[in-house]
């Protein structure tokens, strides 16, 4: 007789499906129950085992991957929090409004040219770093539309490439790796601020471009890694985290926007 | 076990608590998401989904234990999940192994593939049970979670976990049997159980 109602059933299926998939054989388990259930825990105990081999496991490679961008995330809220990108290794404010306003005297004054030129390679332990830094912000500050500003920012894109590159060939200590990660972040992170700006006005180029460069950087990144040494490799494996999470969000920008065009432009098969 | 102040110090943007967080909930949220959608990479995009929204409302999260921590990264994986069905249900050009139809592309030994059409069968299956049902199932065989802990996740006392459980299996039985694959496993555990 199969009797499969009533609670004291319910308990019963539940303790010998756990009894099963705890490895006991299933006819051993039904001596333990009135034999009024047997037909019914026979059909339904068996189940429980099958629905365990629905699931997956995430692979190593996943979980590391998207490790690595959730770091990036949070290091991205925590600095945009703080004080913004640009300020992440400067000094306290006096000093570093007096620092600015030397560096603009040398830049825009009538020694400039020469101090810029000599900027130009120059790495974040040099004094000179500041003065390209400010220069790349007073470029973008002029740059007169949205194409512009994509090819200034291009250049400093692929300034932080072959910065990052000299850094890790000359074995520079981590402080100056850590700070040029923090640069290159700041030129993704104006990369995508220029490019929300653009797509707000449905320009998507400097995200199409932006995404590049920093794909790009990425690909340096990459081929630097195997090479560098244990103090760069942290700071190059975080910034790649970083640039990770900036190019899903400018992959995201362009996905929504395009959905939103397509959904605008009517089918000509209509 | 979580460490003490875990939660607290990921909810100050510090990213190795949030990195500790992420490593200790992973495998169960991926788990919970890949019993419910064929591809790995749908359930790797809402794992990936489920921690970036975990990471933007970590500031509302009341609650410091384990168990509260986990009931509310499903409430996400839930909700993404949800709108991820939603989804591929509203795109009428989705390809019919795209929305979940058809079984994996590399069928493998003939073994392999009954057995990759079985657990086709049985994830259907789950998707025509109700909610609470499903999640019973999900926290209880997926996940490996005892009577006293499904109850908590789902908000209800064992008593109607018990009934859930047993409504669950009959509606799995149900539709198994009109797929023609109610009783493949019982064949093979007797076969595996020596019976």
């Amino acid at each position: 007789m199969t009797n499969d109602r009533g609670s004291g059933f319910e308990t019963a299926l539940a303790e010998i499906c756990r009894r099963v998939q705890g490895g006991e054989p299933l006819e051993r388990c039904l001596n333990d129950y009135p034999s009024s259930y047997h037909d019914g825990l026979r059909q339904l105990a068996p189940l429980s085992g099958r629905i365990a081999a629905v699931a997956s496991d995430p692979s190593p490679l996943f979980r590391a991957r998207l490790e690595q961008r959730l770091i990036g995330a949070v290091e991205a809220r925590r600095a945009g929090r703080a004080r913004g990108w640009e300020g992440w290794f400067a000094p306290a404010p006096a000093l570093r409004a007096s620092a600015i306003a030397l560096v603009l005297f040398l830049v825009l004054g009538g020694s400039g040219i020469g101090v810029t030129y000599a900027a130009e390679p120059s790495l974040p332990d040099s004094p000179l770093y500041p003065v390209k830094r400010v220069r790349e912000r007073i470029e973008l500050a002029f740059a007169r539309d949205d194409q512009a500003a994509a090819g200034t920012l291009a250049r400093q894109a692929e300034r932080r490439e072959e910065e990052i590159e000299r850094a890790v060939e000359a074995g520079k200590r981590q402080g100056v790796m850590d700070a040029l990660a923090r640069e290159a972040v700041a030129t993704g992170e104006r990369w995508v601020r220029r490019a929300n700006e653009a797509a707000a006005s449905g320009n998507l180029l400097p995200a199409m471009r932006g995404r590049e460069a920093v794909r790009n950087l990425i690909k340096r990144v990459d081929n630097k890694l195997p090479t560098a040494g244990p103090e760069a490799r942290t700071a190059l494996v975080r910034l790649r985290g970083i640039l990770e999470e900036q190019e899903g969000r400018l992959t995201a920008l362009l996905r929504t926007r395009r959905e939103g065009q397509a959904a605008r432009t009517p089918s000509l098969s209509r | 076990m979580l460490s003490a102040g875990l939660v607290e110090r990921a909810k100050a943007n510090d990213s190795n608590a949030f990195a500790e967080l992420y490593q200790h909930t992973v495998t169960p949220v991926y788990r919970y998401l890949s019993a419910r959608v064929n591809a790995p990479e749908e359930a790797e995009e809402l794992t990936q989904e489920v921690y970036l929204a975990a990471l933007q409302g970590l500031g509302r999260f009341r609650g410091g234990d384990q168990s509260a921590l986990f009931a509310w990264l499903f409430q996400i994986a839930r909700n993404k999940l949800a709108d991820h069905l939603r989804r591929r249900y509203q795109r009428p050009s989705a390809r019919l192994d795209e929305a979940g139809f058809l079984p994996d592309k590399a069928p493998g030994p003939e073994e392999e593939a009954m057995k990759g059409e079985d657990v086709q069968a049985v994830r259907q299956a789950l998707g025509q049970l109700t909610q609470d049902q499903r999640e019973v199932m999900v926290y209880k065989y997926v996940l490996g979670y005892d009577n006293a802990e499904t109850a908590r996740l789902v908000g209800r006392n064992t008593n109607a976990v018990n009934q859930l459980h047993h409504r669950a299996l009959r509606s799995l039985q149900r539709v198994l049997s009109s797929s023609g694959r109610a009783g493949r496993s019982e064949e093979s555990q007797r076969g595996e159980a020596g019976i």
